[in-house]
């Protein structure tokens, strides 16, 4: 008898919920004057090593011409990581993404949506990113598209809480979202809107071989119309196809490999090339 | 808007402004909790740092001009800190009064560059020199009120070592 393989949900929320937890616990500890970690989502310091947005460093490299070390080390680590494992930030680390799925979780069971979600793109995020970048060099005086970073405003919300004790009113905006996702059962900050997952997609589908969900056909014991995995998809993507849309949308999260485990086992995660 | 300082190495105000990507890593590790993190616009202006010296003004300790990973703040001594320029009036200061039978100091004993940016002309009358970087604690220990800083965003040449 064949024992299941581990699932992979529990691991991937005890990620995004120590993550979430960590960024409360930052300003508490720079507070408490221990200062080896600090900053937020838009640019991170763990005992000197930088991590960083990508987009919050194109921005300001774009706007000042330069670039210093640190921003060079803090988006490489990002890209570098999404290179070889896709954009896993969405799906294992952002914050705004855990809640939004938990939104959306409870808003598809209050409101019967479709079980199909519409089908994820890629060209509205696009579009943001690119007018962003052009209102940068024709007239906006700071990088606007941190103002549109979720994870960015829930860390900076939890900085000004506890620097300033006092509530940051343009973080409201997260739960105004949230809400909305959960009356509409739908994840549309993530599907449509988030300038943030852009640049770490694209580098995501850069590599055919880097780490993704590959289908082997010869395993599935699905019927032509039941498509769990699908279904578990909160993206709204077809775990089964394989191109350049999968690579640039999915965000390795591993729900449909999770729905896939108690069947034929046809979804896994592998480096290399597609079957 | 309260009058306000930017952090020790700034730049110019608008290098500051495209460089920044409000991190907080700056207010994160001020020793005197000084530095605050405020929109420059209501709509499209980034969260930067700012020190407001009438609340809290900074003691020069040159942490956040160490840790700033986009070079917003660059970093530099506590002499060449360039946030601004401290401007004293002598005809309402109490050291400069006569018969007033006071010897004030208390922006020379607190000035955290004390004998190089405030010095004590004659021994009793203090003097802001070239060498004073605009921290602002002269002008919030002042007890008659009559130091006023001037921020290198205000200054000719935009800071950067400018002097009016």
């Amino acid at each position: 008898m064949k024992c299941l393989p581990l699932s992979i949900r529990p691991f991937r929320r005890t990620t995004q919920a120590g993550v979430a937890l960590l960024f409360v616990l930052v300003p508490v500890l720079n507070r408490m004057d221990i200062t080896a970690l600090s900053g937020n989502f838009l640019f991170f310091n763990v005992a000197g090593i930088p991590l960083a947005d990508p987009l919050s460093v194109l921005q300001a490299a774009a706007g000042a011409f330069s670039v210093t070390q640190a921003m060079c080390v803090g988006a490489g680590f990002a890209l570098l990581l999404a290179l070889a494992m896709g954009p896993v930030f969405c799906s294992w680390v952002c914050p705004y993404g855990l809640f939004s799925e938990l939104a959306r979780a409870l808003g598809a069971k209050r409101a019967s949506v479709a079980p199909f979600p519409r089908r994820a793109s890629f060209a509205p995020k696009l579009l943001i990113v690119c007018a962003g970048l052009l209102a940068l060099f024709l007239c906006a005086p700071a990088p606007l598209l941190n103002q549109l970073s979720m994870p960015g405003w829930y860390s900076r919300a939890l900085q000004h809480a506890v620097f300033y004790r006092e509530a940051l009113a343009p973080a409201l905006v997260i739960p105004a979202l949230l809400v909305a996702e959960f009356l509409s059962g739908r994840r549309f900050w993530c599907l449509y809107l988030c300038p943030q997952s852009v640049l770490v997609s694209v580098a995501g589908a850069m590599l055919p071989g880097r780490l993704r969900v590959r289908f082997s056909g010869k395993s599935c014991t699905c019927a032509n119309l039941e498509r769990s995995c699908r279904e578990h998809c909160s993206l709204g993507l077809d775990p089964r196809l394989a191109g350049i849309k999968q690579r640039l949308q999915c965000s390795n999260c591993g729900d449909c490999v999770d729905a896939c485990r108690k069947k034929g086992r046809a979804l896994r995660f592998s480096f290399g090339k597609d079957v | 808007m309260p009058p306000f300082l930017r952090p020790p190495g700034v730049r110019s105000e608008k290098d500051l402004k495209a460089r920044c990507v409000s991190c907080g890593c700056c207010a994160a590790v001020c020793n005197y909790a000084c530095i605050e993190m405020t929109p420059d616009h209501i709509f499209f202006g980034g969260w930067t740092p700012k020190i407001f010296q009438r609340k809290s003004p900074c003691f020069l300790c040159m942490k956040c001009s160490a840790i700033c990973p986009t070079g917003a703040l660059r970093n530099v001594s506590m002499e060449e800190s360039g946030m601004g320029v401290a401007r004293l009036d002598r005809a309402r200061c109490v050291d400069y009064r006569k018969n007033t039978g006071i010897m004030c100091w208390t922006c020379y004993e607190r000035c955290p560059l004390k004998g190089k940016a405030i010095v004590l002309k004659k021994g009793y009358l203090p003097e802001v020199t070239e060498q004073c970087v605009g921290c602002g604690v002269c002008e919030f220990v002042c007890p008659v009120n009559v130091i006023t800083v001037t921020p290198s965003r205000n200054l000719p040449g935009n800071g950067r070592g400018g002097r009016v």
